[in-house]
């Protein structure tokens, strides 16, 4: 029995009651850091010393900081976080067309097309009253420019999309240089209090991976992680392979993973805010696509007939609308001879034989082009007239809307849970924090009376000397 | 169960409440605000169809109102001339018969043939009838005048219509050379009989009275017509007007928010967001560490 051993033992209760204090400070500071995970300190006592037939205790000593952490769970946060962001990603987007295309904001497409259909209506009461030719030109005009509006809109949101998913993709190659490179750095750092808090960070520019693409990861038992997109391998421990960003025949935006051997396309298979943006760029392109073709209709039809009618000058063959066949809904404006003057609207159905014009209540033509209204030739199914066809426009992209939104709700729910499993495990809780700052300091406390009451011992003997 | 509650979890937790609230909280708002019950397309996209087919027919129906407003203005003109129509005819008959009557001098018969003469331009002049820019007895031709000075006729025979429901029409515009010329041709029925008059032709003005009788049972059928088409004008403007009215209702019914029902809601919702931030501000102060 020594004095010197029981003053060694109570060194080691002090330092690891200060390291215990340690760990309870980066605790409680991190206690509301996204993406930490609490430490816990694990201490065993000293393998004891055996002098003179007895074995002697030799204080405490810290076993290892451990990082209290759930692979499964913090998997799941990691894929739930992509969903989460596919479906806000999908909502924000679409919700942007929803309100350029809503009935609320003034001008859509459907309120400015009743207004047209509306001002022919009136004109048949007076077809010659130039008030209102004027009008049907007013509103045809009005009509064209919101469907511009909206496909304009339409295609630059589009173009926006490809543009931030090209821009990104050097973004995307260094977080996945960066997982790679924790990856290494942990591998190399053992269990020290550091390995937990490069895997923290490490987890964190994962989960914001996740965020923009939906990468999935695998932790595996050594503390590392490993990322696949699509069961593709993106980072194995110090390794990593590329994305890359190209535009296939159509001019469509893809994403792929670059191997040695060339390129496997994943574009569809994204989660995350790029899914979701590619998921609404498809959504708006369909839209764009049922417009486009609902203009083209809409305009030979109407052109058709009108073309065999007769205006105020006796002319006939004209056009009302004019579009191009590149980009009809972007293009659709009312004919520029029709624009100038609204006598050239041609509704009458004959010339009257005298005058060489047509009478001025002649409104054979004008009477067909209203019945356009009525005729049930669009949709793919050619089952429903031009107006429910563009109800079926707005539906379709409300609906696309409305299951973002829920999905989104559904995410965040999820989100929510996992995120308070993942707290409920690696989370900090201040009263439990407290309680072992107290302990620490007691136990610091009683070594360091310990230490002072050897020491006033081992002085007396000091003075037998 | 969860093993650990965490301040930070917590915190969220309450952040993503409020948040939610809030949400909710402005939706209400915008409804009570604009008094509609969908704030966006996609709160029910079941119902977009059917608002734009009530839409679509409530502006359909407005025009139709509109259309039979002016038919019956039309109409109104149009029965006008045509009675005073009646009245010179009946009074050219009534000289006629006068005429007819052998102890008229010479001087007389030329007296009565200068109010025929008037007469004939009275009638010339109603044949003309104009309305809000529109010629009635000229059929289509209704923006030029129907009986140039020789009084031939150059306006159209096609009749004009006004739709006034989605399947009916109504006759606002006449083909003058039918209506004035038609059964008989009443400016030369006129013309002879002021020939008769001048020559005191007695087979003449004779003639001149079976034409004024038939001229007046044609113009006759006419206003019997136009009191049919009158009829039909005014019922289809109350049908387009209890129509449109049903439709907004039915408009209303899917689209207008319940007010009442909004206010109780939205100050539930406030109330819950107080005391939501009450219990925030709380969450704060509960740790040991308070008491250290």
């Amino acid at each position: 029995m020594s004095l010197l051993t029981t003053l060694h033992a109570a060194r080691r209760g002090i330092t690891v009651a200060s390291e215990g204090i340690n760990v309870v400070g980066h605790n409680t500071a991190n206690a509301t850091t996204d993406g930490y995970s609490r430490r816990e300190m694990t201490v065993t006592t000293m393998y004891p010393l055996y002098r003179n037939g007895a074995w002697l205790g030799q204080g405490p000593n810290r076993a290892s900081f451990t990082r209290s952490a759930d692979s499964f769970v913090d998997q799941n946060l990691v894929s739930t976080s992509g969903h989460q962001q596919y479906a806000k990603e999908t909502y924000d987007v679409l919700s942007m067309i929803e309100s350029k295309l809503s009935d609320a904001t003034p001008g859509s497409i459907l309120e400015t097309y009743r207004e047209f259909t509306e001002s022919m209506r009136s004109l048949t009461n007076d077809p010659e009253d130039p008030n209102l030719r004027d009008l049907v030109v007013m509103y045809a005009t009005r009509f064209g420019n919101s469907v511009n509006e909206v496909a304009d809109f339409a295609r630059e949101v589009k173009s926006s999309l490809r543009s931030d998913i090209e821009t990104s993709m050097e973004h995307i190659n260094d977080k996945l240089a960066t997982v790679a490179n924790l990856n290494m750095r942990i591998m190399g750092t053992g269990g020290s209090v550091s390995a937990g808090d490069l895997q923290d960070q490490r987890d964190m520019v994962i989960r914001e991976l996740a965020e923009i693409t939906g990468v999935t990861v695998r932790f595996s038992p050594n503390g590392q992680a490993n990322v696949y997109m699509d069961g593709h391998v993106l980072v194995q421990n110090e390794n990593h392979r590329e994305m890359e960003y190209y535009e296939d025949a159509s001019g469509d935006p893809q994403v792929a993973v670059k191997t040695d051997s060339g390129r496997i396309t994943i574009t569809d298979a994204m989660e995350g805010r790029f899914g979701g943006r590619n998921n609404a760029y498809a959504q708006i392109g369909d839209m764009l696509d049922s417009l486009n073709d609902w203009t083209t209709q809409f305009v030979s039809d109407f052109n058709t007939l009108h073309q065999t009618g007769f205006d105020q000058n006796g002319n006939t063959g004209l056009d009302f609308f004019t579009v191009n066949t590149i980009s009809p809904a972007s293009s659709l404006s009312v004919d520029a001879g029709v624009l100038a003057d609204s006598s050239t609207i041609a509704v009458a159905g004959a010339l009257n034989a005298t005058t060489g014009f047509p009478d001025a209540g002649d409104r054979d033509v004008l009477d067909l082009l209203i019945g356009l209204e009525d005729s049930q030739t669009y949709g793919s199914t050619g089952a429903y007239t031009a107006r429910q066809e563009l109800s079926n426009m707005y539906a379709s992209i409300a609906t696309q809307v409305r299951a973002a939104e829920d999905n989104y709700d559904l995410q965040s729910m999820r989100m929510e849970d996992i995120k308070e499993l993942r707290a409920s495990i690696s989370g900090v809780n201040l009263d439990e924090e407290a309680v072992k700052l107290m302990e620490y300091q007691a136990s610091y406390e009683a070594a360091s009376r310990v230490i002072s009451v050897t020491n006033r011992l081992l002085a007396e003997l000091m003075q037998v000397v | 169960m969860l093993v650990r509650s965490t301040l930070f979890s917590r915190l969220s937790y309450m952040s993503r409440e409020n948040t939610d609230l809030s949400t909710e909280l402005a939706d209400v708002q915008k409804q009570i605000a604009t008094g509609k019950r969908l704030v966006r397309m996609s709160d029910e996209p079941w119902t977009i169809s059917q608002m734009h087919q009530l839409r679509e027919e409530t502006s359909v129906q407005s025009v139709f109102k509109d259309s039979a407003n002016q038919a019956t203005a039309l109409l109104a003109q149009a029965e006008n001339g045509l009675e005073q129509s009646l009245n010179v005819l009946s009074r050219l008959k009534e000289l006629a018969i006068q005429a007819s009557n052998d102890t008229y001098s010479l001087d007389d018969l030329s007296s009565i043939s200068e109010e025929v003469a008037n007469l004939k331009e009275r009638l010339v002049n109603i044949a003309n009838t104009e309305f809000n820019g529109r010629y009635v007895f000229a059929g289509q031709a209704y923006d030029s005048i129907p009986f140039d000075n020789t009084f031939a006729y150059v306006g159209s025979t096609n009749e004009v219509s006004i739709d006034v429901s989605a399947f009916a029409k109504v006759e606002v515009g006449f083909d003058g050379s039918d209506v004035f010329q038609g059964a008989v041709d009443a400016f030369t029925a006129i013309d002879n009989f002021i020939t008769g008059l001048n020559t005191d032709d007695s087979t003449i003005i004779q003639t001149a009275i079976t034409d004024f009788d038939d001229a007046y049972s044609h113009m006759s059928s006419y206003i019997t017509r136009i009191g049919g088409e009158v009829n039909i004008a005014e019922d289809m403007f109350d049908t387009a007007t209890s129509i449109e009215m049903n439709l907004t209702e039915r408009l209303s019914a899917v689209e207008d928010v319940d007010v009442a029902e909004a206010l109780t809601r939205f100050s539930m919702l406030q109330n819950q967001y107080q005391i939501n931030l009450q219990l925030t501000s709380k969450t704060r102060g509960m740790s040991l560490f308070e008491r250290m």
